[in-house]
């Protein structure tokens, strides 16, 4: 294999890793938002939080299964409560509020990280121990098997969750016609928050291997991460399931080259140019299914 | 359409809503007198006026046309290293700076309303983020013009016609008058045919494009009108903190902004006032919290949503359905009312 087309290869490899932590974040993002069409400012936060819950678990010496289990289900709790909390009272009332509650508690959440963990960018715990995997010239990390592996397991799941039980059944519902679902006896108010804890969960899978790919976890992923889960869910388009995970896989791979080929300043800069230039050719995201407005 | 004022004696062109806007401005011009010699108090005034120039930009992007435009910093920015270079590299007056500063960030704002007419209202929101990024990662890398992180410091003082503005009272009446000249501006154009047609494309697009109103035009002219006051805007903070770098700019900016709109109430431009005062006085206010200041400012923004969800000076109808003030409302009935008078079962909301 010639040296250049390794270095592709290479870079490729690291952009679909990191994509697909993206996608793990966007994915509960991208459920609520084609629920609610809401612009979720704390999804980030709450994501942060919950690795963070993993972070001191791992510090007071629990084994690694447990605390990735315990840390997943206290995002999913954080998820459920803000939603009980700050967005049910506003969930009929112009979507901006809602927004606004969102960046509130945002605000909260990063200022309780801050105060108990610091601002400072702390080291993060190793999932597997490093090693490389040597195919043909390309060098595999463990790390990176592992982050793609687990966003795939979590994405067939989350598929046969959707598509398979009732949960997700009453889910695609009420994505429907929310009022409808309410008259043809779903549970409304008990699942749209499943979908948020479900969000929360998987988002803080996805937190707990970005930091320990990273091996780096700090306050100012939480803002990084809603504007990346966004950007997926935006890139891959509204109304599909798999859309969301595309999207992040595409906004790593773009990350990675123009990382490798033009600079690491100019990492972000081209992710963002890559999603404006899908949105002036396809205004509803790749895979995104027009939304129709009636009148 | 003007009402007739309360006040007979007063001249026919004052309504009430005139008759208290022009108080509050008596307020305002004599407030320096009471604040005496506090530096750090007239700064804040003068910060203040700075964001009221930006909220009323973004009230008419977002309150009035309905565009949640989340990169209005970056607009700030392009005004505030245009009046820099200017003043540093081609030693332009101070007047010279603020039109070249409006008329960039209106251009540019020109610019971003065309990718934004094709796109839905969430994914329009996306594209000034990116807009916003961009404009960060231009000026971080772009080391010739921006210096990069390092910023551009020693703007000079503002000299207008051999008056030097040396200090925060002459900077303070100077802004102020600024303010007044694009908020009566601003006012007279939404309160005309130009901000009704805005409000329609707002309240329902497909329902104005069928009254004839070219949604397309008025979009456009809305970034436009909305972006030159922000441009002005950074051309005042260059020359207030006489140094101009990134982080000003960046993405927590524009929240902050898109906040005191939201906040002061849309689709109001005296909220935008508010909503800028409200913000920059309450950030001095807490600052004694230290950490703990973010996150009291955002239980004060959720509670506020969620008892007034149509901001301060909003009205009602925009909020939609929500908040407690129907929960509030109820109990407090429950609880004054004999069980005789108190209505049976209400219907929901």
């Amino acid at each position: 294999m010639g040296q250049s087309l390794q270095y592709f290869f290479q870079q490729l490899l690291n952009g679909l890793s990191i994509g697909s932590i993206y996608a793990m974040i966007a994915v509960g993002y991208s459920m609520v938002y084609s629920i609610l069409y809401m612009i979720n400012f704390a999804h980030g936060d709450i994501y942060i939080f919950g690795t963070f819950i993993a972070f001191a678990l791992w510090k007071a010496g629990l084994p690694i299964p447990a605390v990735v289990v315990l840390a997943c289900l206290a995002g999913a709790l954080v998820g459920l409560v803000v939603e009980r909390t700050v967005y049910r009272p506003v969930r009929f009332a112009n979507r901006i509020v809602p927004m606004i509650t969102a960046l509130g508690v945002a605000m909260v959440l990063r200022t309780i990280s801050q105060v108990i963990w610091g601002a400072e960018t702390l080291p993060f715990l190793q999932l597997i121990p490093n090693t490389t995997i040597s195919i043909g010239g390309l060098r595999i990390f463990s790390q990176q098997v592992l982050v793609v592996g687990t966003s795939l397991v979590c994405m067939v799941a989350f598929t046969l969750i959707i598509e398979k039980t009732k949960l997700g059944k009453a889910t695609q519902c009420i994505m429907q016609d929310i009022n409808l679902s309410r008259i043809m006896g779903i549970q409304v108010d008990t699942i749209i928050p499943l979908i948020y804890g479900l969000g929360g969960f998987m988002g803080v899978v996805g937190g707990i291997l970005f930091a320990s790919y990273y091996n780096a976890i700090s306050i100012n992923l939480g803002l990084l991460g809603t504007l990346k889960a966004w950007a997926a869910a935006m890139l891959g388009g509204v109304g599909s399931f798999y859309s969301p995970f595309l999207g992040g896989l595409i906004l790593g791979v773009a990350e990675a080259m123009a990382g490798a080929y033009l600079g690491p300043a100019y990492k972000d800069a081209v992710g963002y140019l890559v999603i404006v230039a899908v949105l002036l050719f396809r205004p509803t995201g790749l895979f995104g299914k027009p939304r129709i407005e009636k009148v | 359409m003007a009402t007739r004022s309360r006040f007979p004696a007063l001249p026919r062109w004052v309504t009430d809503r005139r008759f208290i806007g022009l108080l509050v401005l008596a307020v305002v011009i004599v407030l320096p007198a009471f604040i005496g010699h506090s530096g750090i108090l007239m700064r804040v005034l003068c910060l203040i006026f700075i964001n009221a120039l930006l909220a009323l930009g973004l009230m008419v992007i977002t309150g009035y046309t309905g565009m949640l435009n989340m990169g209005h910093a970056a607009f700030y920015g392009i005004g505030a290293y245009i009046a820099a270079v200017l003043a540093l590299r081609f030693h332009q007056p101070f007047l010279t700076c603020l039109v070249a500063s409006g008329a960039g960030a209106g251009l540019a704002g020109l610019i971003i309303a065309i990718p934004c007419l094709k796109v839905g209202s969430d994914f329009l929101s996306l594209i000034t983020i990116a807009f916003a990024e961009l404009f960060q990662t231009v000026v971080l890398n772009w080391m010739d013009v921006t210096r990069g992180p390092m910023g551009l410091p020693g703007i000079p003082n503002i000299v207008i016609a051999n008056v030097t503005f040396d200090n925060y009272y002459r900077l303070y009446y100077l802004f102020l008058a600024i303010a007044v000249v694009i908020y009566v501006g601003l006012s007279n154009i939404v309160n005309s045919r130009i901000g009704r047609s805005l409000k329609a494309i707002r309240d329902d697009e497909i329902c104005a494009r069928a009254q004839g109103i070219d949604v397309r035009y008025y979009k456009v002219l809305a970034f436009v009108l909305g972006t030159i006051p922000a441009g002005i805007a950074g051309a005042l903070i260059a020359f207030l903190v006489q140094f101009v770098g990134a982080a000003t700019f960046n993405l927590d900016a524009s929240l902050i902004l898109m906040n005191m709109v939201i906040l002061g109430g849309l689709g109001s431009l005296p909220g935008a006032l508010i909503g800028a005062a409200f913000f920059v006085g309450f950030t001095e206010l807490i600052r004694f919290l230290n950490i703990y200041r973010i996150g009291v400012g955002g239980v004060i923004m959720v509670l506020l949503m969620l008892f007034r969800p149509q901001g301060i000076m909003g009205s009602r109808a925009f909020a939609g359905v929500g908040g407690f003030e129907n929960v509030i409302r109820r109990w407090w009935q429950k609880r004054h009312s004999s069980p005789r008078t108190r209505p049976a079962k209400t219907a929901g909301p």
